[in-house]
């Protein structure tokens, strides 16, 4: 035993009877039976699926058209241009709230775009043109699956 | 002068730490100091009440300030199955107490028979230094510098109800379920009704005082008393004001004074 030991680790892992543990590691590419391929394509399949909807809406241009919204008659523009105001007409309104709520403020909101002035006010200002909810504020709102609190408290004009 | 290194890491660490700890030390002393010294008026505008007991002895002037202000601002009846105002759920803005409920510090057992058991207006009283203010962890009641109205920003409530703990004189109300149809068609649309789980109370009609109106209920109870008013609001921090003038005449009484919270609603007996 002694004898062995002494001559290295060479004699002693011929002798354990474990060689299947011992063996040095083989690349996995050369394996007979390796599941590498399988892995491999799952892996493809899984990323595919998963971006699905980048590549699909980047295939097929715009994947839905916007919503047609009424607009309110009898009114030419909103309080700021039309883009503008479908992009960030809820930071607006956070403006405003902050603005009348939190800093007490009375003064009226000045248009950056066409210089007009309006009351800081989503019942009165807001709603008092777009008084169909239903066909002015849900139709986007439904379609990009946001559901905003302001009805909650925010009341909705009488007039349908 | 020879310095070992342990000794000079040690008084390093001490100045360090001493630094540390003053400013803290400094600022919430100094900050205690201001709100201390701070008492009444801050210089700015404070917005008050004052109501005269004996004027408001017949009950369609209270009732006539309680339904004016529930209407302007959308406050529910809650009943409960019995048909009564629900006592776990009620919501109000401005109601009537029992003169001893009210004031508990003032009444005794020989208290004038036109004061016991009399009901009296009681409201939020906007106070200087209001607890329900201190306790809000998300800043949604918070005491306006401008003109001392102790606000609410229902966005920002999220119905923890410390304020109503913290309020000495009940003056708050828990949304324990959707007000809506509680209102039935009586919805104001001008303005917002609550939601389940904010915390509500009056706000002095800080809506039309914003139109340069005066508050609904001191508006409503001239119209019912026929006259002579029964609540007079102005600012405290205007000595020609009429309600200064009028503290300064009479002989007028605050709600739970001994506690500090400095109530700016002011009671005539």
């Amino acid at each position: 035993m002694s004898e062995k030991m002494g001559t290295g680790s060479e004699p002693l892992r011929e002798n354990t009877g474990q060689t299947a543990c011992r063996e040095v590691p083989v690349p996995i590419f050369s394996r007979a039976r390796s599941d590498t391929p399988k892995i491999i394509v799952g892996l493809a399949v899984a990323l595919v699926a998963l971006t699905f909807p980048l590549w699909y809406a980047l295939a097929a241009g715009r994947s839905e058209p916007s919503p047609a919204v009424e607009l309110p008659s009898g009114v030419s523009q909103c309080v700021e241009p039309k883009d503008t105001m479908k992009a960030h007409h809820m930071e607006l309104l956070r403006q405003w709230q902050l603005a009348v709520v939190r800093e007490g403020s009375n003064e009226p909101y000045v248009s950056h775009a066409y210089g007009t002035k309006c009351k800081m006010s989503l019942t009165k200002t807001c709603l008092g043109c777009h008084t169909n909810r239903a066909n002015f504020c849900d139709r986007c709102h439904s379609q990009v699956n946001v559901q905003p609190a302001c009805w909650d408290c925010h009341n909705e004009s009488k007039e349908k | 002068m020879h310095e070992s290194r342990r000794s000079f890491l040690k008084r390093v660490g001490c100045v360090a730490l001493g630094a540390g700890c003053a400013g803290p030390l400094f600022g919430a002393a100094g900050k205690a100091v201001e709100e201390g010294l701070g008492c009444g008026a801050s210089g700015g505008k404070q917005w008050g009440l004052v109501i005269d007991i004996p004027k408001c002895r017949r009950e369609e002037v209270r009732r006539a300030c309680t339904a004016a202000c529930h209407r302007a601002h959308n406050v529910p009846e809650i009943r409960d199955a019995n048909g009564q105002i629900s006592s776990k759920e009620e919501i109000k803005w401005i109601w009537s107490e029992k003169f001893e409920d009210a004031f508990p510090d003032e009444a005794h057992p020989y208290t004038a028979a036109a004061l016991k058991d009399q009901p009296v207006l009681v409201l939020c009283n906007h106070c200087t230094h209001p607890p329900c203010v201190k306790v809000c962890p998300t800043a949604a009641t918070w005491k306006r510098p401008q003109d001392g109205i102790v606000m609410m920003d229902m966005h920002r409530c999220i119905g923890c109800r410390y304020c109503i703990a913290a309020c000495p004189y009940g003056a708050r109300s828990f949304n324990w379920r959707d007000p809506r149809p509680y209102l039935h068609a009586a919805i104001r649309p001008e303005y917002p009704t609550r939601t389940k789980g904010v915390v509500e109370k009056c706000n002095f009609c800080e809506e039309r005082l914003r139109d340069g109106l005066e508050p609904a209920c001191v508006e409503e109870a001239r119209k019912a008393s026929g006259g002579d008013p029964p609540l007079t609001f102005g600012d405290l921090s205007d000595p020609d004001s009429a309600i200064s003038r009028l503290l300064s005449e009479k002989p007028t009484i605050c709600r739970r004074l001994s506690l500090g919270t400095g109530p700016n609603v002011f009671y005539i007996v």
